[in-house]
């Protein structure tokens, strides 16, 4: 879990680093509006040039074809840590499996996303992988990047389809709300994206609060509260420049919305030096539908 | 300190007499009923509210959603509707309008039919838990002024069982009425009731209880005991600094429905508790954002810096708020 949520929150940063890296070049020349900053703030899914470059020059654009094979025997974990190819990754993963070591495996696949946000293809194996061990929720949300970074086929659409008939049902059975899965929630409903963002947010998948908070932020521009979770989120991770620009994007739509003037006001320890963490989410959503609330209820209910 | 209170003092009192030359001030944004989106048909106007919700969902609009919810029922879609119902009472806990809407009826005469409803609708829709609280809360009330303690204790414990964060107002109240039940108090005295939440806060002197402390704020409200309200209140706001549901309670829920009594009771609040900094600092920030909503940015400011002068340390976010708002009115940061 631990190695799962500094793998997300590194991905995170390694993708504000692209979008640095591709958005310097072209801020020179274009003067930044709401809608453009936007554009160029929000990680593209699709993969850029920049990292294109990089690809081919290792030459891994084919998944596990290039590199030689990996004996997983000899410390495994520190040789998983210290390989930086995502495509070899790829390759070492499927020794694993063949091996029957699936908890490597999985690590072998997080850390290829990890090093390659827009690798599609790492996102597929690695819901697959969850969805072999029966890590549901997981396999369904990496399926879904990797259905958006266009690495899915028409099996992994069945598997997908099976999982979520597969979660419906348990959902009936311990009686859970249908709210509690994203996959039941409208896609288009702006709401919905944000309630959902924060809940992956408080379980620390910070990557995944970021696509769905970006995503809510296509759908509806005009929504504050999108950029301002964006906002929040850049400042959980220490990144307060961005976290500004986010703030004042939410300002810019909206003067009068207080926790974007807050942020913007005290960058680095704005909302979450004055939120009591009993009382205050951070981010806004309905936290109603959060399951983490069932979680979080002994806490809010402490006073009582 | 004292010369600083002297000049907000003054410069309330000239707010007022402003507040009352804004006659034709655009305050159509903060309201949904201007007709424009009569005409079409009423998928249309669904579409129309939903992308204005959406716009703006920074802030709750109570009319636009209750708009929302009638044209659901218009089109016949049940389901779409009970969930603006659940979005309103997780927005406005323990609303009139939606209690009637969920009742159906009226609970002196067709008692039995309105609790077999509230009951039905609880069940249906197990996973609004607005819907839900609101509806078993509502049943239990009922119960216990027809004097059926068992029947009013089975759904105080409905409420608490099921109890989400976004319902932990009705998991407080619940939980009074529980507690005055087993030891023999009547939970619709609010002076008695008033004594067990003092006993439940005095009970743990350690923890800050928003939700209890919101209940007892709210009885003195009740009571008329309004000074004691707003003295809860500004601790309250400043656990929890402009929280939408205190605001709201300081402009008597005028916000949603009539922005110019909203700002006439704001600025009378935050000149009547001049020493409760939290509660002046809130009012007044709210009075300026309703003042830059009605594009009257010379009137906000003023506000605005009037919060500014105020240096106590309770004031500090407001403060920093007020300088945001201010650098954001002369586009300070658009160079940045």
């Amino acid at each position: 879990m631990q190695l799962s949520k500094n793998t997300l929150a590194l991905t995170v940063i390694i993708a504000f680093a692209y979008q640095q890296m591709v958005s310097a070049k072209t801020n020179q020349t274009t003067k930044s509006t709401p809608y453009t900053v936007l554009k160029s703030e929000i990680p593209s899914l699709a993969t850029p040039k920049v990292l294109q470059g990089a690809i081919q020059q290792t030459g891994s654009t084919e998944r596990g074809t290039t590199e030689g094979s990996v004996n997983p025997a000899t410390s495994e974990w520190a040789g998983i840590a210290a390989v930086k190819d995502e495509g070899k990754l790829n390759q070492m993963a499927q020794q694993y499996v063949k091996g029957g070591n699936l908890d490597a495996a999985e690590a072998c696949l997080q850390q290829a996303t990890t090093l390659d946000p827009f690798a599609g293809q790492s996102f597929t194996n690695l819901a697959r992988l969850q969805a072999r061990e029966g890590k549901q929720s997981a396999a369904i949300a990496n399926f879904w990047i990797g259905r958006e970074l266009g690495a899915t086929t028409a099996e992994d659409e069945r598997t997908i389809s099976e999982l979520q008939k597969r979660l419906t049902d348990q959902c009936h059975a311990s009686g859970m709300r249908y709210h509690d899965y994203p996959q039941f929630n409208d896609k288009n409903d702006v709401r919905a994206l944000l309630n959902q963002g924060v809940r992956f947010f408080s379980i620390g998948d910070h990557r995944e609060a970021w696509r769905l908070f970006s995503e809510a932020a296509k759908q509806a521009p005009q929504n504050p509260d999108a950029y301002y979770n964006l906002g929040a989120l850049c400042e959980s991770l220490g990144l307060n420049d961005r976290a500004k620009q986010f703030y004042l994007l939410a300002c810019k739509i909206d003067p009068t919305d207080f926790d974007s003037r807050l942020g913007l006001g005290t960058p680095g320890k704005g909302n979450f030096a004055y939120q009591g963490s009993t009382f205050k989410n951070p981010l806004k959503g309905s936290v109603n539908v959060c399951p983490m609330c069932r979680l979080a209820r002994g806490k809010l209910m402490q006073g009582d | 300190m004292t010369s600083a209170n002297q000049l907000i003092r003054s410069f309330l009192c000239l707010c007022a007499s402003m507040s009352t030359t804004l006659l034709n001030a655009n305050f159509s944004a903060c309201t949904a009923n201007d007709g424009h989106y009569q005409n079409g048909s009423i998928h249309d106007e669904i579409t129309e509210i939903k992308d204005r919700i959406a716009s703006r969902s920074a802030h709750f609009n109570w009319c636009l959603h209750i708009d929302l919810l009638k044209l659901y029922e218009r089109a016949g879609l049940n389901d779409e509707a009970m969930r603006e119902c659940n979005e309103i009472l997780l927005n406005k806990p323990f609303d009139k309008t939606m209690i009637a809407y969920l009742s159906k009826g009226d609970p002196v005469k067709d008692k039995q039919k309105v609790v077999a409803q509230l009951v039905d609708t609880a069940q249906k829709y197990t996973w609004l838990t607005c819907v839900v609280g609101q509806c078993y809360l509502t049943v239990a009330d009922l119960y216990m002024r027809a004097g059926d303690k068992a029947q009013a204790e089975k759904f105080y414990a409905l409420v608490m069982k099921d109890s989400f964060a976004g319902t932990q107002k009705y998991y407080a109240e619940a939980r009074i009425s529980m507690l005055q039940l087993q030891i023999g108090s009547n939970p619709f005295n609010p002076t008695e009731r008033i004594s067990m939440c003092r006993r439940l806060i005095a009970g743990k002197p350690n923890v800050m209880s928003f939700e209890t402390r919101n209940c007892l704020r709210a009885l003195y409200h009740q009571i008329g005991k309004e000074s004691e309200s707003m003295n809860i209140c500004n601790q309250l706001l400043l656990l929890k600094p402009y929280d939408e549901y205190l605001v709201n309670v300081l402009s008597d829920w005028q916000l949603y429905s009539n922005s110019r009594q909203a700002l006439a009771n704001l600025m009378q609040r935050a000149r009547t508790y001049n020493n409760l900094p939290c509660v002046r600092d809130a009012c007044l920030l709210n009075a300026a954002d309703l003042y830059v909503v009605a594009k009257q940015n010379t009137s906000a400011e003023k506000v605005y810096q009037a919060i500014m002068q105020d240096k106590s340390p309770q004031a500090d976010p407001y403060r920093v708020v007020a300088q945001v708002s201010l650098n954001l009115m002369h586009d300070k940061y658009a160079a940045k």
